[in-house]
C-alpha cells in the first residue's frame, strides 16, 4: 500500500507494560481508508494495546504510528490543533463501557463529543437524536449510565463516539459479554458504518465475528509479533496458523470406546 | 438496522495545516495524578518481580524473614556503638548483594530517607543547647549567655563533638532499619509476607482483610487509569481546572458505587465458598531445614553484631 493510500501506518512498533512486560514486538501494519481490519490473537497477545497505541492513548517505546502521514506521539498530541484534528477523526469504543461513560445522562454522554468539537448545541442535539434513533436507545435519553444493562451501555458508548463522526472507529473486543441479539445488532452496525465510508478496526478472538465482517485480518502471536496478515477467508482456513497462535485447539473426546482427537474451535472447525 | 444518519456520511472537515507550531497543551493536575497512578502499578509490579528473582533472601521461608525483620529492628534500636552500627550496615549490604537487588535504587531510597528522617531531623540535637560537649563549629555568637528559669542559652551556640556522634549513631540506626525493612519487602511477595504474620498469631480474618485491601488498591488504580484513557480518547483540546474537577468528582461517585458493588460481589463469592463467621486460611508448611539453618545463622550474626 502506498503512503497516500494509508489512513493509518504502524511502523516497527514495540511496547512493554511498566517497561518490562512485553505487549508488542516490532509490529508494522497499514490500514487504508474505508478498510475493515480485525486484529486477532489469543489473550494477552497485545490486541488491545495495539488499538490503544493507534488511538494515541499510550505511546510505543519504539517505532511510530502515523495518521494520514502525520506522526502520532506524546509530543504531537500536545499540539492543540493536531489533537483536535486527530481526536475528531479517530474514535475508540472500549471493551468495558463502564469506564467510557462519565456524563450524568445518556443524552449528556452523546452531546459531550460534539460540544468538545465546538459544534453549536442545536446541531449537537440533532446528531444525538439521529444516533439514538439509529441505535434504538431513544427511551434511554434521560437515564444515568449506571441504570443501563450491559448491551445498552455498549450502545451508548458507541453512540457517544459516533456523534463525533470519526473517520476511523476502533472497537476493542466489541462483542464480549453481549447477548446474541446485541452481537448481531453490533455486527450489522459495523457493516453499515463501513458501507458509509468509515474505517473499522476491531480487536477480537471471536472468529465468527471476523468471518461475518469479511475483514482483512492481522494475526498477533503469543510472542506479541505480527504473525500474518490476509483476508478473512485466507486466515480462517489456515489451521496451522490458528493452532500456532492458540485461537483453535486440539480436542480429545470419546465416541463409545473410541478416542477421537481433532481440531476444534467454536466456529470453524469440528472435523472428524 | 435503521438508516445511517446523514452527518455520518458527510466528508470529514478539511485538514488544517498542523505541523506542531500551534499552541501547546499544558499538563493538567488530572494527568499528573494519572502518572502517579501508573507509578503505583509499576512499583507493585517491580516489587513482585524483584521478589521472584533467584537470590539468597528470596529463597528463604517468609516466616524467617519476618522474624529477621523484627529481631534486627530491635537489635539496631539498642546498638550503642558506631562500630556495631557500621558492621550491621556492611552485613545488610552483603545480604542485598546476595539477594541480587539493584543496589543503586535500593540504597538511593535508603540514603534519601536517612538524610531526611535521620540526619536532618536529628541535627538540631547536636547543638550544645541540647547536648553539652566540645564545641566543633560555632553557628551563633551572643555577647553573653542568657538564662530564663531552667533554660540557659550559652554565649556561643554550635555543634558539639558529642552531639554529632549521637546524630551519626541515630542516622546509622535509621539507615539500618530502612535497609532491613526494604530488604525484606523487596524480596518477599506481599501476599507471602502477610501470610507469614501467622507466626505472631495475627487472626486470619485480619490477614484476609489486608490481602483484599492490597489487591483492591491495584484494581482501583487500574480502573482509575482506564477511566482516564477513556476520557482522553474523547478530549479534543485542553480542559479547564473546573471541568477537570467536575470529571474527578463524577468519577469518584462512580468508583464509590463500583467499590460497593465489588464488595458485595466478593462477599457473595466468599459466602458460596463456605465463609462463616470464622475465617480459616491455609497454614504455611513447616519450614525446611535450610530455612532453620539460615534463621539460626542470622540470629547468631545479629547477636555477634550486638556484642561489637
Amino acid at each position: 500500500m502506498k503512503p497516500s493510500e494509508e489512513i493509518i501506518r504502524i511502523d516497527q512498533v514495540s511496547y512493554r507494560y511498566h517497561g518490562r512486560i512485553p505487549a508488542l514486538d516490532q509490529v508494522s501494519l497499514s490500514i487504508g481508508p474505508g478498510a475493515k481490519l480485525a486484529v486477532i490473537g489469543s489473550n494477552g497477545s497485545g490486541k488491545s494495546t495495539l488499538l490503544q497505541i493507534i488511538c494515541g492513548l499510550i505511546h510505543p517505546e519504539q517505532g511510530t504510528v502515523f495518521f494520514r502521514d502525520r506522526p502520532v506521539s506524546e509530543r504531537t498530541l500536545r499540539d492543540k490543533a493536531f489533537l483536535k484534528f486527530f481526536r475528531e477523526r479517530v474514535g475508540f469504543v472500549f471493551q468495558d463501557p463502564d469506564v467510557q461513560l462519565f456524563c450524568p445522562t445518556v443524552l449528556d454522554e452523546l452531546l459531550y463529543g460534539p460540544l468538545q468539537l465546538d459544534l453549536d448545541e442545536k446541531e449537537a442535539l440533532a446528531r444525538a437524536g439521529e444516533v439514538m434513533q439509529m441505535l434504538k436507545i431513544e427511551e434511554l435519553r434521560e437515564r444515568p449510565s449506571y441504570m443501563l444493562s450491559g448491551g445498552e451501555k455498549k450502545k451508548v458508548a458507541i453512540g457517544a463516539v459516533l456523534t463525533m463522526n470519526p473517520e476511523v472507529l476502533l472497537f476493542d473486543e466489541p462483542t464480549n459479554g453481549l447477548d446474541p441479539k446485541t452481537q448481531v445488532f453490533l455486527l450489522e452496525l459495523m457493516l453499515a458504518l463501513n458501507d458509509a465510508g468509515k474505517t473499522i478496526v476491531i480487536s477480537t478472538h471471536d472468529l465468527s465475528l471476523v468471518a461475518e465482517l469479511e475483514a482483512q485480518v492481522a494475526v498477533l502471536s503469543e510472542e506479541h509479533r505480527l504473525e500474518k496478515t490476509g483476508s478473512a477467508a485466507e486466515i480462517l482456513t489456515d489451521e496451522d496458523l490458528l493452532l500456532k497462535v492458540n485461537l483453535i485447539h486440539e480436542h480429545v473426546h470419546y465416541h463409545g470406546q473410541t478416542v477421537h482427537t481433532h481440531i476444534h474451535s467454536h466456529y470453524l472447525f469440528h472435523k472428524h | 438496522m435503521e438508516k445511517i444518519p446523514s452527518f455520518l456520511t458527510a466528508a470529514a472537515p478539511p485538514e488544517p495545516e498542523v505541523r506542531g507550531a500551534g499552541p501547546r497543551l499544558r499538563t493538567s493536575f488530572v494527568n499528573k495524578g494519572m502518572e502517579y497512578a501508573a507509578a503505583v502499578l509499576r512499583t507493585g509490579f517491580i516489587q513482585w518481580e524483584t521478589s521472584a528473582q533467584k537470590g539468597f533472601f528470596q529463597g528463604l521461608d517468609p516466616r524467617v524473614k519476618v522474624l529477621f525483620l523484627v529481631f534486627f529492628i530491635v537489635l539496631v534500636s539498642i546498638q550503642k556503638t558506631m562500630l556495631s552500627g557500621a558492621a550491621t550496615a556492611f552485613f545488610l549490604l552483603v545480604l542485598a548483594v546476595s539477594s541480587r537487588l539493584d543496589l543503586f535504587k535500593h540504597y538511593g531510597k535508603i540514603l534519601l530517607l536517612t538524610l531526611v528522617f535521620g540526619f536532618l531531623m536529628t541535627l538540631p540535637s547536636a547543638c550544645n543547647v541540647f547536648t553539652p560537649g566540645d564545641l566543633l563549629w560555632t553557628v551563633f555568637h551572643f555577647e553573653k549567655s542568657y538564662t530564663w528559669g531552667p533554660i540557659t542559652v550559652p554565649q556561643e551556640i554550635g555543634l558539639t563533638a558529642e552531639g554529632l556522634r549521637r546524630t551519626a549513631l541515630l542516622s546509622l540506626r535509621v539507615m539500618n532499619s530502612l535497609s532491613i525493612s526494604l530488604l525484606v519487602f523487596a524480596t518477599t511477595p506481599f501476599m507471602e509476607f502477610i501470610k507469614a504474620l501467622q507466626v505472631f498469631r495475627v487472626p486470619d480474618v485480619f490477614l484476609l482483610t489486608i490481602t483484599l485491601a492490597y489487591k483492591y488498591i491495584f484494581i482501583f488504580v487500574q480502573t482509575v487509569y482506564d477511566l482516564h484513557l477513556a476520557k482522553k480518547s474523547r478530549l479534543t483540546g485542553g480542559e479547564s481546572h473546573r471541568e477537570a474537577r467536575k470529571w474527578v468528582s463524577g468519577r469518584l461517585a462512580f468508583l464509590f458505587r463500583k467499590s460497593q458493588q465489588q464488595c458485595e460481589e466478593v462477599f457473595k463469592a466468599m459466602t458460596v465458598r463456605g465463609l462463616t463467621t470464622t475465617v480459616k486460611l491455609r497454614r504455611l508448611p513447616p519450614p525446611a531445614v535450610k530455612d532453620g539453618v539460615a534463621g539460626a545463622a542470622l540470629l547468631l550474626i545479629g547477636f555477634l553484631l550486638w556484642l561489637l
